[in-house]
């Protein structure tokens, strides 16, 4: 079962419009996983990911009221966390270091959302188990 | 050339006529003789012929008187004697006089042979000379000049058929001064000049003139002037000749009117224009590089002008200018230092070649045109485009969001249909609120207030006395809250008509904004929205119906606009209050990332 690979798993949501990420989380949580968030901020974000680790993966919005999730991003990067882009944006508009990450376009579906986060989680053991 | 065949056949004739006067003289003086000649012969004839009678006059007398007789034979041998010496001397005379006549006829038949020849000579001379005339008279007409012959006061007396056939004067008329009639009033001057020095310096003159044909077209025209001298170097009078440069001087003109104009606008095209060989090697400038650039063109030669691109763009331009050959034209996109503006700016340069018959390239004529502007508004353009698209996209997620809840708060399908009908046209009034805003402004509250209500109340009546509006105009909103706030007014505004102060004549709403200071010394902006006179609120019914609206003040607000909300059903109504910071930056590049 797809739905299984989310079960448990806590996932970082940032969208900085309310009723997409209230709609994000819903879908997630009906998934079995664990919304850290939703926040609509770089700022916000960066403040959960030092706050409350560990995270299994995450799911960004790129254009968080005119400012770029990038920092967010590579924060992730850096811990290893695995992440994919949600976003009105075409994969030329991203920055090269992010052209190939994993990226989806809105509105998102959550069958589509899965099967995109899938083989990220795969590749980590559940943050819980950490 | 002239000179020298006249002289010797001067001297010719003058040598004849020497000859001819001894020989008149000779034939008077032998005339003379003949004539004393005849003089003496008559005498002596005459002398016989008194002797004669005289002897004639003896033999008739009688001869009776024997003395008589032998008187007589004296007197008539004495006669005799007389006659015979007479006769003698006339014999002598005669033969003398025949010896006279011949030798005279033989003078007088020199003289002839002597006239015969000189006037066969004079003939010739003549004829020799007729030849000379002609055939100059024949070469002057015959070459393509114009000559004439002018005195040092510039009368003319002479000139060639060419200059009658070019002119159209007439031989006949009289032409001394008139001649320079033909001179266009414009070189006048120029030909009064030339030719006042040429007569004090005794100089040759040449000067390009216009000569007026006789179809009243003038044609340029070289004009030389020479002086013609006699033995002791004093000038006789002026030669001149005009030869027809009319087709080669405007031809030059024409090449000069062409170079000039093709100057003028090179040098007046914005583009920078330049001339290379080889593989990039610049033999020329125009003077717009030098004054974009700063280089002067001296600089630029050779490979200098790549000093002046963008080092990143260097390797580049030198890779094009390999491939230019094979290609047979350059074409590459590079950046250029700006020097008034001490930056590299886009440009696009473009070279062609410049080939000879056989194909061989003579050189690179090659312009570099700016393209900054339009390269600055591309890359806008690819960000306005990119953020089209983000927008769109979200709009839809939203869109299928309000569809989702809106479902799950309606009863029936119809009332579904209603409610999600307005609230996609609150979507859509908010759509076009924020594309109506004139460049950088911004959506004023009120304005968004007053949309919303707009669509329910007819404000601007004077007649109605429900709704209240009391706060400071053009109170501005990022165009990143304005959706958002739009649908939650929408979402107060549409709860009023169906539940609230407007869902009946009576009731009021009042919302009443203003701007405040936070703690933190941001502006806030302060709107209380607050029915009253509502009759029998039912708070179960109202909280039922507005479950998406309380979310948007309560949740998405907060969430969303960092907003400070209250949400209350009171009793003669809802009451509900929202606090939020404003931006502080107004310059904020709101349209292309928000």
């Amino acid at each position: 079962m797809t739905d299984d690979i989310l079960k448990g798993r806590r996932i970082l949501v940032v969208e900085d419009e309310y009723l997409l990420a209230d709609d994000l989380s819903r879908m997630l949580a009906d998934a079995g996983a664990e919304v850290l968030g939703p926040v609509p901020s770089v700022r916000e974000a960066l403040v959960l990911i030092d706050a409350a680790p560990p995270i299994d993966g995450a799911v960004l919005d790129v254009n968080l009221r005119g400012e770029m999730v990038f920092p967010v991003a590579h924060s992730l990067q850096d811990r290893g966390i695995p992440f994919a882009f949600a976003t009105g944006y075409d994969a030329w508009a991203l920055p090269e270091q992010f052209s190939t990450s994993p990226r989806m376009d809105k509105p998102l579906k959550m069958d589509a959302l899965i099967a995109l986060l899938e083989p990220l989680l795969k590749r980590s053991n559940p943050a819980a188990a950490h | 050339m002239n000179k020298k065949e006249t002289c010797p056949n001067s001297k010719n004739e003058s040598g004849m006529l020497d000859e001819m006067e001894q020989l008149r003289t000779a034939l008077e003086s032998a005339l003379e003789e003949n004539s004393r000649l005849v003089e003496d012969r008559d005498r002596l004839r005459h002398r016989l012929t008194l002797l004669a009678q005289e002897l004639q006059a003896i033999q008739v007398q009688p001869s009776d008187k024997l003395t008589q007789q032998q008187n007589s034979a004296e007197r008539h041998s004495q006669t005799e004697e007389e006659l015979r010496v007479a006769f003698e001397e006339l014999q002598v005379l005669t033969e003398e006089l025949e010896v006279a006549n011949g030798s005279l006829q033989l003078a007088n038949q020199e003289l002839d042979a002597k006239v015969a020849e000189s006037t066969r000579q004079w003939q010739e001379a003549n004829a020799a000379l007729r030849t000379t005339e002609q055939s100059l008279r024949a070469i002057t007409d015959l070459v393509p000049d114009l000559l004439w012959r002018m005195d040092g006061d510039g009368q003319a007396d002479w000139f060639n058929w060419r200059w009658f056939d070019y002119t159209g004067h007439e031989p006949s008329e009289p032409m001394a001064e008139r001649w320079m009639r033909a001179i266009h009033p414009l070189d006048r001057t120029l030909c009064a000049t030339a030719w006042a020095e040429a007569v004090s310096t005794g100089a040759s003159l040449q000067e390009e003139v216009r000569l007026q044909n006789v179809d009243g077209d003038y044609r340029w025209t070289l004009v030389r002037v020479d002086p013609m001298r006699d033995d002791r170097g004093n000038i006789v009078n002026w030669f001149a000749a005009g030869t027809d440069v009319h087709e080669r001087r405007t031809a030059m003109e024409a090449v000069q009117q062409t170079e000039l104009r093709f100057r003028t606008l090179i040098e007046g095209m914005p583009q920078l224009v330049w001339r290379a060989i080889g593989a990039g090697n610049w033999t020329w400038c125009s003077p717009q590089w030098t004054a974009f650039t700063g280089q002067d063109e001296q600089a630029s030669l050779g490979m200098g002008w790549l000093e002046m691109v963008h080092p990143d763009d260097r390797a580049m331009a030198r890779e094009s200018w390999g491939r230019a050959d094979e290609q047979g034209q350059l074409d590459f996109e590079g950046r250029i230092l700006c020097a008034s503006e001490g930056r590299h700016r886009h440009f696009r340069t473009r070279a062609l070649p410049v080939r000879r018959k056989d194909g061989t390239i003579i050189e690179w004529l090659g312009t570099s045109t700016d393209l900054d502007d339009i390269w600055q508004l591309q890359q806008q353009q690819s960000v306005l485009v990119s953020e089209l698209q983000h927008r769109t996209r979200n709009l839809m997620a939203i869109v299928r969001s309000i569809a989702t809840r809106t479902l799950n708060g309606s009863k029936t399908l119809e009332e579904f249909r209603e409610c999600f009908d307005d609230r996609m046209a609150a979507l859509a009034r908010v759509q076009s609120l924020l594309s109506r805003r004139e460049g950088a402004l911004r959506v004023s509250f009120d304005a968004l207030l007053r949309e919303e209500l707009s669509a329910h109340v007819r404000l601007d009546d004077p007649e109605q006395d429900q709704v209240f509006l009391e706060g400071p105009a053009n109170v501005q909103l990022r165009s990143s809250i304005v959706q958002t706030f739009a649908l939650a007014i929408h979402e107060l505004a549409t709860n009023a008509v169906k539940h609230g102060a407007l869902s009946r004549p009576g009731p009021q709403l009042h919302v009443r904004w203003d701007l405040k200071k936070s703690s933190d010394d941001a502006d806030l902006l302060c709107v209380d929205w607050r029915e009253s006179g509502v009759p029998g609120l039912d708070a179960t019914a109202s909280a039922h119906g507005n479950g998406y609206g309380r979310e948007l003040i309560e949740k998405a607000l907060p969430y969303q606009l960092g907003a400070s909300t209250t949400y209350a059903i009171e009793a003669d109504g809802v009451h509900c209050t929202i606090e939020m910071a404003l931006p502080i930056e107004p310059d904020e590049l709101e349209a292309k990332r928000d």
